[in-house]
Formats: C-alpha cells, structure tokens, sequence
C-alpha cells in the first residue's frame, strides 16, 4: 500500500494477475464467438461459469454482495450490471455487452466487451469509436502521467464523433479486491483521484462505457440492471492494464 | 464490473444519539455506522432519538459514514 491508498502490485503479483487474465481474455473469446441471435442471456453465464470453474478460477462477480452470476450482460440501451436472464434474448441487430471477471490465486481481473449482432455501419461505427477510445485510454496509461490523463483521452475521443461519457460510473483499481482505488471516470471531474500519479505496479480495470444519447441512467425493478434514460444505445469497452517499466501491459487481451 | 459512484439510501434504526448532533445508526443490512443530519433536517429542526426509523445517504467512497435524509 502507499500513503495515497492505493494497492502497489509487484512483479509476483502482476504475473499472477496476468495469468488469471490470460485465462479470462480466452473466455472472452470463446463466448463472442458463441453468442449469436435468438439465444438469451441465460445461455452465454451457463456457458461462462462452468468455463470459469475449469481454469481452475471463481467468477468475481458472485463474491459482489447480492450479485449471484458469473455476468454482467446488456443489451442496446442496457450499459452495465445486467443480470444474465432467460428473457433477456438477442436479436440480430442488438448491441451485446458482456463484462465477465475471475478471481484467480488471490487477485481478480476484469474485463468487457460490447459487439453488434449483424451488420450497421452506424452502430458499427459507435462500437469502433469506444475501442478506440480503451485502446487510447491504455497509451497514456504509463508512469508518470496522472488518473486524469486517461479519463480526458476518453472523454475526447468519445466527443469527437458525439458520443457521451457515462457519468455515474467509473472504472477502478483491481488486485485482491474487485473495486480498488483509484477511480477512473470516463470524463474529466474536479476531484477525485483525478491528480494521483500513476505508478509502477498500479493495475487498473480501465472502463470506457457510454452512450449515443444524453448520459443519465436508470435502474431497473431488478435493482441492478442500469440503462440510458432516453433509451439510446450504449457501449462498454473495458482491460485490466498492469503499468510496467515497460509501459501499459494489458493483462485480460 | 464497473464501481457505480451514485450515493444510495438505505433504512436504518437510530440506536444512539451522540454529541454534536451525530448519530449510531444501525442499517437494516446490520451494519453500524456514524451519520449526521444533512441541513435540510436541521433547518426544519428534525428531532431524532433512539429507536427512530431513519433514511441514511451513504457515498460508495465511506462505508462507515452516512447522512440522515429523512425521519419516517
């Protein structure tokens, strides 16, 4: 720990935290290739958990506190904390985000991914612009720069194409616990843990979640699933990034 | 799984009145935690005593400490 709170990872923990990403980013891949139309949530956590298990590892999501699935899954204006229902059925068309994470030997990693069912340049091109922006958000995530360097290279360059950064949500540390500090939002805010300097040993689950329309959300009776207000589409992008000597090393790719 | 930063409110059962306007409050989820009266209930001169079903305001950033929003 160093005097800001912040958990300092070492090289030990980074390797095993890489390894328990590994294994995650192979399940991320088989499960985007799995998910297809006319399937439901449902579907993708009952093939995610048993995934888990077998790589010898346990879904960090269960160990939330009243959050019993391996999943979070969304659908269009869905953004995040979706629980995996039955009736929750992909169309051709949907926007699906997935957000999965393992606790494995001691330390969690966490990731997402959004994607489009079928083909629409539009919704192709909103999906293009979030992986964009994890992909710049990760760049800058290197010694000496600050939390606020990677909340301001998303916040540009989900403006530049007219998107907007989610407010009420943020990315965040992540070792032996799921949430650690620092809290990485997707938009420059006065605060926060906006001037920590990042460090070496620092590793982050660096979240990019936003939407087409205005950025205010609601909970749904399920009290968790959380979606846009206005109903537009949203999109989630999310790595578990270990800063190293050697620059951002992402872990769960 | 994104951290949700929004403040939630929670039920609790006021258990202890202390000096300086400060509150134990026992949550229904039985976690004991220190709470202060927001302005507004002190404004409108809100009396608060043990046993009193209260509304508590935390942020996801202090889970000992919280906010009496509203006296049932």
């Amino acid at each position: 720990m160093n005097n800001m709170g912040i958990d300092i990872k070492n090289s030990d923990q980074v390797k095993i935290m890489a390894e328990g990403g590994k294994k995650l980013a192979r399940i991320k891949k088989e499960l985007e290739a799995f998910v297809k139309p006319g399937m439901n949530a449902l579907d993708v956590e009952n093939l995610v958990t048993p995934l888990i298990e077998k790589v010898g590892a346990r879904p960090s999501f269960k160990m939330v506190p009243n959050y019993f699935w391996s999943t979070c899954i969304n659908i269009n204006d869905g953004i995040v904390h979706g629980i995996p229902h039955k009736k929750l059925v992909f169309r051709q068309g949907d926007i699906v985000s997935i957000d999965l994470g393992i606790f494995y030997k001691g330390y969690h990693t966490d990731t997402s991914v959004s994607f489009l069912l079928g083909n629409d340049p539009k919704k192709q091109n909103f999906l293009k612009v979030g992986e964009e922006a994890l992909d710049k958000a990760i760049e800058v995530t290197r010694i000496g720069n600050k939390i606020g360097d990677i909340s301001k290279i998303i916040e540009k360059t989900l403006a530049q194409s007219g998107f907007n950064p989610i407010r009420d949500l943020v990315g965040h540390g992540v070792g032996r616990k799921l949430h650690e500090r620092p809290f990485i939002p997707c938009f420059v805010s006065e605060g926060g843990d906006e001037n920590v300097e990042i460090r070496e040993g620092f590793v982050l689950a660096i979240e990019v979640m936003y939407c087409l329309g205005k950025p205010n959300l609601i909970v749904d009776s399920d009290r968790w699933t959380i979606r846009t207000k206005d109903g537009k589409i949203s999109g989630l992008f999310e790595d578990t990034v270990a800063v190293t000597k050697k620059g951002p090393e992402i872990l769960t790719n | 799984m994104s951290k949700d930063t929004r403040n939630v409110v929670i039920d609790g059962t006021v258990l202890e009145a202390l000096p300086n306007t400060m509150f134990m409050v026992e949550l229904t989820d039985e976690r004991k935690i220190l709470t202060t009266l927001t302005g507004r209930m002190r404004r409108n001169f809100i009396r608060i005593f043990p046993g009193d079903r209260v509304k508590v305001e935390m942020t996801p950033y202090d889970t000992q400490r919280g906010r009496i929003v509203y006296k049932y």
